[in-house]
């Protein structure tokens, strides 16, 4: 917790965050690099600040990674086609959410504050033109291959165990990844989610979804520091869509 | 065993003895009056139970029809307890009633459609209860859905009643039945501009915006060669809700992008020819002190 008039700064990829405190008030700030160019060292004398009056007892702060709080919308970096009883291993990064929180030192409380996104994704829609959710875009590309120059500080590395259970070949061109079921483990340096496992059912069963609850392999040593947002250890959901799955100009 | 006695049930129980002030020339009024006085809060009181539960179990509209479809029951069944409480027999009212019924009938032709229209209205169910509809040039929020109309909030707070007749005949557009829009935005472009450059900054801006979907995507449309402009169509798609304030986003982001980059967006014009695409319009310059003589130009 910043002392009483002093600024600390945390940065998390792109995100700046700065962190104050003036009598029972904290308040706290941020700011995201725009073109490759970091924001300044201290805040601009314009930023707008949140704030929050606190309690009166001993206080500290947790940061945490966390998942964005609604589906991803990925692509893979080269759509293919999954045969029928065949399976694929793809990886995607996804920028991690930061959660600031205040915890009473005593009791251990927890409040959250506020979750920032360290990279601003896009809106997209998932389902059709009738009905559906409302999920980001992931401006990365997910990949068959897992190479040390795609680890980034604030991205998260989630594994995708994909296979075909049904009797048709299935083209792999978008899907959709569920994080509100992942937990999040940490290696030096590195932040992984839990695998998923899908099998995909056919076209009109959707895919049984299946979190393992542990690190892929690639990430052997890693420890979970932040539990899911929902816990769930399985569910069947449509994950798949064709580009002309959403009719309009494509038909 | 001691003589038991039985008393008859007359004499166990005590005849009531109802004060003079109950009755009214023989009428129960004070009865009549605790029926009505009790029954209607009683019967409010149900129909807004009722009404309650159809909001939490299925939606503000139903719970309307609920409501109404129990309170207004309820009352006719308190009034008409009332009224035979008072001893008026229904008998010649209904007797009467058939002859003015054929009168009310003849009357009411156009309330009796829209009652009916109503009913249809609930069953198909175009729009519900705060729902934003366009009935020719009224666009409002729904209100509710009445048996007789449909009463609309403007967006400048004004109330509109529409018969529900009116509705079922009429097209109706539910602007807010589904979660997504697509924002068309006209963009006319000088005839000396480059298309493909103008395509590409349109989508630029559109996918620049978190607030437009990725998907369905953004697409920029050719509608055809102007009088005065090349015209394009740029369709990208948001959220019902925050339809209006990401279509003025694009607006001025498109603007602004245009000024920064030189682009022209030309107002409407005409080039004149003279018959030879060559010649010269003959200009004469004309003083810049008030006209005189009826604007004659000084020779």
């Amino acid at each position: 917790m910043p002392t009483v008039g002093a600024i600390e700064r945390i940065s998390v990829g792109p995100l700046t965050v700065w962190i104050t405190r003036v009598g029972d008030e904290l308040r706290v700030s941020h700011a995201r690099a725009e073109h490759g160019v970091a924001p300044p060292i201290d805040p601009p004398d314009d930023i707008d600040w949140n704030r929050w009056s606190l309690r009166d007892v001993p206080h500290h702060l947790s940061v945490l990674p966390v998942f964005p709080d609604r589906p991803l919308l990925i692509k893979p970096d080269h759509s293919f086609t999954l045969m029928r009883m065949a399976s694929a291993r793809i990886y995607s990064r996804v920028p991690a959410w930061v959660r600031l929180q205040v915890v009473e030192t005593e009791t251990g409380l927890a409040s959250t504050l506020v979750e920032l996104p360290t990279e601003t994704l896009s809106d997209t829609w998932w389902g059709d033109f009738v009905e559906g959710s409302l999920a980001y875009w992931l401006p990365t590309k997910a990949r068959r291959e897992l190479r040390p120059d795609l680890f980034e500080p604030h991205l998260i590395i989630c594994t995708l165990q994909l296979s075909n259970g049904s009797t048709d070949n299935l083209a792999v061109e978008q899907l959709v990844l569920r994080v509100d079921h992942l937990s999040i483990f940490e290696r030096p340096g590195e932040l992984w989610g839990e695998e998923v496992v899908v099998e995909y059912q056919g076209e009109s069963l959707g895919s049984d979804i299946r979190m393992e609850d542990l690190p892929p392999r690639e990430a052997e040593g890693a420890v979970e520091i932040t539990p899911a947002r929902a816990q769930s250890r399985g569910f069947r959901a449509r994950t798949f869509a064709r580009f002309m799955a959403l009719g309009g100009f494509r038909g | 065993m001691g003589d038991v006695k039985i008393f008859a049930l007359q004499e166990a129980v005590p005849a009531v003895e109802v004060p003079d002030v109950l009755y009214v020339g023989g009428i129960p009024l004070l009865r009549a009056a605790l029926i009505l006085v009790i029954g209607i809060p009683a019967a409010w009181a149900i129909a807004r139970f009722a009404r309650d539960y159809a909001i939490r179990t299925y939606d503000a509209q139903k719970g309307l029809v609920v409501h109404k479809s129990v309170f207004y029951p309820a009352v006719l069944v308190i009034l008409v307890t009332v009224l035979r409480e008072l001893g008026l027999s229904l008998t010649p009212l209904l007797g009467a009633a058939g002859i003015v019924g054929i009168a009310v009938g003849f009357a009411s032709q156009t309330s009796v459609s829209n009652i009916i229209s109503g009913f249809f209205l609930l069953a198909e169910a175009p729009f519900k209860v705060g729902d934003v509809i366009k009935v020719g040039e009224t666009t409002g929020v729904v209100m509710t859905i009445d048996m007789l109309s449909v009463k609309l909030r403007t967006f400048d707070n004004q109330m509109v009643r529409i018969p529900n007749e009116a509705l079922v005949k009429t097209e109706v557009t539910t602007v807010t039945r589904f979660p997504i829009r697509r924002m068309d935005i006209p963009v006319g472009i000088a005839y000396k501009e480059d298309a493909g450059r103008i395509r590409e900054i349109l989508l630029e801006i559109a996918t620049a915006n978190p607030r437009v979907l990725m998907e369905p995507e953004p697409i920029v449309i050719f509608e055809g060669y102007g009088a005065s402009s090349v015209d394009f169509k740029l369709a990208s798609w948001t959220q019902t809700p925050i339809f209006l304030p990401v279509r003025n986003e694009l607006f001025e982001e498109i603007k602004a992008r245009f000024d920064a980059e030189g682009i022209e967006i030309p107002f409407p014009h005409r080039s004149l020819y003279t018959g030879s695409d060559t010649a010269p319009f003959p200009i004469r310059i004309v003083s810049d002190g008030p006209v005189e003589d009826g604007g004659a130009l000084e020779p």
